[in-house]
């Protein structure tokens, strides 16, 4: 156990780059604005430029809240399955819940011209990718709850959500491979990913749901550290480990879900963030970890969405990408590194 | 003497296609405060299954399990996690916890909400650590100490559970025989100096003839308790085990592989 107060310094550290890599994302971008100026908007909402006001208040500060509420929330989600799976490569990823998200868009997007008529004219709504999305991840979420009723050991589960990956990724695939190159585009695009494109009332809707699934993950803290000596001791103190179960999969489920659906599937961030957590802060207690993991998750998203806009330049790269490119090497060195991965 | 635990004609086992799989019937003995109790068979003859019915992880198919004369499922989970605690083998603590906090986890039952420790808490965790011998290892972290050191630690876990009832599962495998013998001499002490009932499996029977109150021992169509010399004077031990391979000598209290 660390002094209180070195948790303290370390989380003072981590909201100061917070802070500093919202302002850096907001100031960098296409269109470079200066960095007092970013401030001043920020604050006072007063600037000379009304173009640079217009662009940070309906374009940047929208997707600096995205990329926090993205970022925090996979990260959280990735931590609560590691230590329910007890599996150091457990992720939102793994449940298969980005997966029946992808089915479900990829239905709409895909399969409309197949099925005709009534997707056709639902893919032209606006909310209608968000409604499938959601749709798709829920059914996945539902049966493998219904699952976890069913199967006693957790490792079970894990595995039962590999396959629903494999399946429905297999349907993707089929899918695709007779949809015309237009749907395809279009599927590829949302699997790639995108923070932007979000109304202010979408935002506050996703706020929504994310304080509600964090407000869970928070309640279930104490329960979360118990499981960490393995679900038989934790019976045997006073846990009962079907609803600790069903409460951490509902909001975990929620978060990779509702994410999924709003912005796309996002690779690596809920399984490489907790990792570089316990690394700095160099415990398992989810009193500090948890909040920690929000924080760096957040930190981190941003970081990436930073380096998706190419500064000084018009062109974007997809977000997926980028959180791949930065993930999955984190993953390896960790694994390299410390040979073993503890929980 | 006060009885903690008394079981009465129990028998247990698993449910496979509906079938009821009997693992083994007729299971009776009561377990005394201040006592320390060794549950001994043969592999395969129901030991876990038993410990897993005392921790209400299965229940049984007939009998009765009471705790302080209450059956055991007359209790709410947090109530019973207040007067039993239990200490499972093969717990593969894959976390980076330090044997501070996890002995810090046995006061679960006891914080608020969020699990913060009060100085009730920090005192019952201090006297678990000191009687355990752990003070100097409890910046260590779990996957840093030794499987001997590992399990007095989760001894040390049921001690701040505060429990009058302690359960564990074949606390001495994978030990060489001066931990063994020094895992089981502490339990005796703790049984005996702090009150505490201590019901453990095993299969070191030569070191719990020297050191229990009393023997389980579960046979194929019987289960017979008392204590170790009783058993012995009855010869009990001779059929535990198939006849052709082993013996059991009564002098010395062991079983010796026949010329």
């Amino acid at each position: 156990m660390k002094d209180l107060s070195e948790y303290r310094m370390l989380f003072a550290g981590l909201n100061l780059i917070l802070l500093t890599v919202i302002l850096l994302n907001i100031t960098l971008g296409s269109v470079q604005i200066p960095i007092d100026e970013v401030v001043r908007i920020l604050i006072r909402q007063t600037t000379e430029n009304e173009n640079w006001k217009y662009i940070i208040l309906n374009y940047r500060l929208p997707k600096v809240l995205v990329a926090m509420f993205v970022g925090c929330g996979l990260s959280v989600s990735g931590l609560m399955m590691q230590t329910l799976f007890r599996n150091p490569m457990a992720g939102p990823y793994v449940l298969g819940i980005s997966s029946g998200a992808s089915l479900g868009v990829a239905l709409l997007v895909l399969g409309g011209s197949t099925f005709g008529g009534t997707v056709a004219f639902l893919s032209g709504l606006d909310y209608s990718l968000v409604i499938v999305a959601s749709l798709g991840g829920f059914a996945v979420m539902l049966a493998i709850l219904v699952m976890s009723h069913r199967v006693r050991d957790t490792l079970s589960l894990l595995i039962i959500g590999l396959m629903f990956s494999s399946l429905t990724g297999a349907l993707v695939s089929v899918l695709a491979y007779f949809a015309p190159a237009a749907s395809l585009q279009k599927y590829l695009f949302w699997s790639l990913g995108s923070l932007g494109d979000l109304s202010w009332n979408n935002i506050l809707f996703f706020a929504f749901v994310m304080a509600i699934a964090l407000l869970m993950s928070v309640a279930k803290i104490k329960t979360l550290n118990v499981l960490l000596l393995g679900e038989k001791q934790a019976a045997s103190m006073g846990v009962s480990v079907k609803k600790a179960r069903f409460w951490i999969l509902i909001a975990t489920c929620l978060l990779a879900g509702s994410i999924t659906a709003f912005v796309g599937p996002i690779a690596f961030i809920g399984l490489a963030v907790p990792h570089l957590t316990r690394l700095i802060f160099k415990t398992a207690d989810h009193r500090m970890l948890l909040p920690a993991v929000g924080l760096v998750g957040a930190i981190l998203m941003l970081a990436c969405d930073t380096i998706a806009q190419l500064p000084g330049s018009e062109l974007v790269l997809p977000i997926n990408a980028v959180t791949s490119l930065v993930g999955a090497p984190v993953v390896i060195w960790l694994l390299v590194r410390k040979k073993k991965m503890y929980l | 003497m006060e009885t903690i635990v008394n079981i009465e004609n129990l028998s247990i086992g698993y449910i496979h296609n509906q079938l009821r799989d009997v693992v083994a019937k007729n299971i009776s003995f009561s377990l005394q405060k201040g006592q320390l109790t060794a549950l001994v068979g043969a592999n395969g003859i129901g030991k876990s299954t038993l410990l897993k019915n005392l921790s209400r992880i299965e229940k049984p198919f007939t009998g009765n399990i009471l705790l302080f004369g209450k059956g055991l499922d007359s209790y709410k989970l947090p109530e019973l996690s207040r007067l039993m605690s239990v200490v499972w083998a093969n717990n593969q603590i894959m976390a980076n916890l330090s044997v501070y906090d996890l002995v810090a986890l046995g006061r679960h039952p006891y914080t608020n909400w969020i699990g913060v420790l009060t100085k009730k808490d920090a005192k019952a965790i201090d006297s678990a650590l000191t009687l355990t011998h752990c003070q100097d290892i409890i910046h260590k972290k779990c996957y840093e100490i030794s499987d001997g050191q590992l399990q007095k630690v989760l001894i040390a876990k049921s001690l701040a559970q505060e429990t009058p009832f302690i359960l564990l599962d074949e606390p001495t495998t994978h030990l060489d025989i001066y931990h063994k013998a020094y895992i089981l001499k502490l339990l005796k002490t703790l049984a005996h100096e702090t009150g505490k009932t201590i019901l453990f499996s095993t299969h070191e029977i030569d070191l719990a003839i020297q050191l229990c109150d009393q023997i389980v021992l579960m046979k194929p169509n019987k289960t017979i308790a008392g204590a170790p010399c009783e058993l012995i004077q009855n010869r009990e031990f001779a059929s535990m085990f198939p006849k052709d391979l082993i013996g059991f000598d009564e002098k010395t209290g062991r079983f010796v592989v026949k010329g």
